[in-house]
């Protein structure tokens, strides 16, 4: 049988057909979960980015002209809806940091929670946590997924120059993170 | 732009240069950057999107469902009924056959009123008997009337002192 492209499934499922949207989901899932689990860091938080990104596509389906590829439409979905959710975990850590959750929700002094919400990261991953949430994106974008300039500007909305810049600092950022961050026992190099 | 002014000149020689040395920290550090996810998840992940696809679509139809069945005819018959109350509801024709009925409906300030007003016309017919136009009728009229009733007696009894005297004048005239 004959593979559909993006649009002709898009078009079968303005037509009401379900099963369109699913071979959707199923020809880009994987790349909308780990570029939400590479920006947010958790599994937890991806999980849900990744369904509430095809959730939104669903909804927004008649909306979409075709002006750029389906995927650049649906990443920019992911990518937003990461950079919310990492800004709701920074005011969460701000509340928790000055002790306004605690007074709020005094049962959130439950240390299971904590555990719950700490996951085993890579040393890369830390480093990616560090950066900005821009940086962040972009740095995804490019190093893991190898996207042009062109395209994550589609996503980002902005230029190409502006990206470079922010992918070059990215770079520093980690590289410095992980030269001082790698254990000594880890390697054969210690680095400072 | 900031960073634009520190670095104005990225090359891809130097980006390269960087990814590179970020490639090689990643290996040294011994650690999978990329953690493996089995393929049932992915098959869960389309079942469970799925689902929370169905929940968004189906409140959706249901509100649509429900506007169809019961917001929009409801809207119409509501209209509806005003419009017609507004264009056809009967004339009052006044033409009632039932006095009572009438009375009845009548609002209680028009009831007073109507009593006062009746109660005034009572004083207004005392005041035009007192002024002798009550009587202004011929004579021999009111003559055959007291002969036919047989009761000139009683009538004459019930009539204040000056109205009897009136009326005696009256009957000596039509004498």
């Amino acid at each position: 049988m004959e593979e559909l492209s993006d649009l002709q499934l898009i078009d079968e499922v303005r037509n009401g057909k379900r099963r369109a949207f699913t071979e959707l989901m199923r020809r880009y899932q994987q790349r909308v979960y780990w570029v939400a689990r590479r920006i947010v860091g958790t599994h937890e938080d991806a999980d849900d980015i990744a369904q509430e990104t095809f959730v939104k596509a669903y909804i927004a389906l008649g909306d979409f002209r075709g002006e750029s590829s389906f995927f650049t439409w649906l990443y920019r979905i992911a990518v937003n809806l990461s950079l919310n959710a990492i800004r709701k975990r920074q005011l969460v850590n701000y509340l928790r940091e000055n002790e306004i959750i605690n007074r709020i929700f005094p049962s959130s002094d439950d240390p299971s929670r904590e555990v719950e919400f700490k996951e085993t990261q890579s040393r890369l991953q830390e480093a990616i946590a560090q950066l900005p949430e821009k940086q962040r994106a972009v740095f995804v974008m490019r190093y893991y997924d190898e996207m042009s300039y062109e395209e994550i500007s589609e996503v980002m909305k902005t230029s190409v120059g502006g990206l470079k810049a922010n992918y070059f600092h990215a770079l520093r950022k980690v590289r410095e993170y992980m030269t001082n961050e790698i254990p000594s026992g880890t390697s054969g190099h210690q680095r400072k | 732009m900031k960073f634009r002014q520190e670095h104005p000149d990225i090359s891809e020689s130097d980006e390269r240069a960087l990814v590179q040395a970020v490639r090689t920290l990643e290996h040294e550090a011994g650690q999978e950057s990329t953690p493996s996810v089995s393929e049932a998840y992915w098959q869960n992940l389309i079942v469970r999107t799925n689902r929370r696809v169905d929940a968004v679509s189906s409140g959706k139809a249901i509100s649509i469902s429900w506007a169809a069945r019961v917001a929009i005819p409801g809207v119409v018959a509501i209209v509806s009924f005003l419009v017609a109350l507004h264009y056809y509801v009967p004339v009052q024709t006044h033409q009632h056959s039932d006095v009572e009925s009438i009375v009845l409906g009548l609002p209680d300030r028009a009831v007073d009123s109507l009593l006062t007003e009746s109660s005034l016309t009572e004083e207004t017919l005392v005041a035009v008997a007192a002024n002798g136009n009550l009587f202004d009728v011929p004579s021999e009229q009111i003559g055959e009337y007291l002969i036919e009733n047989d009761n000139t007696l009683a009538l004459v009894e019930m009539l204040p002192e000056q109205q009897a005297d009136q009326m005696l004048d009256l009957l000596a005239k039509g004498k």
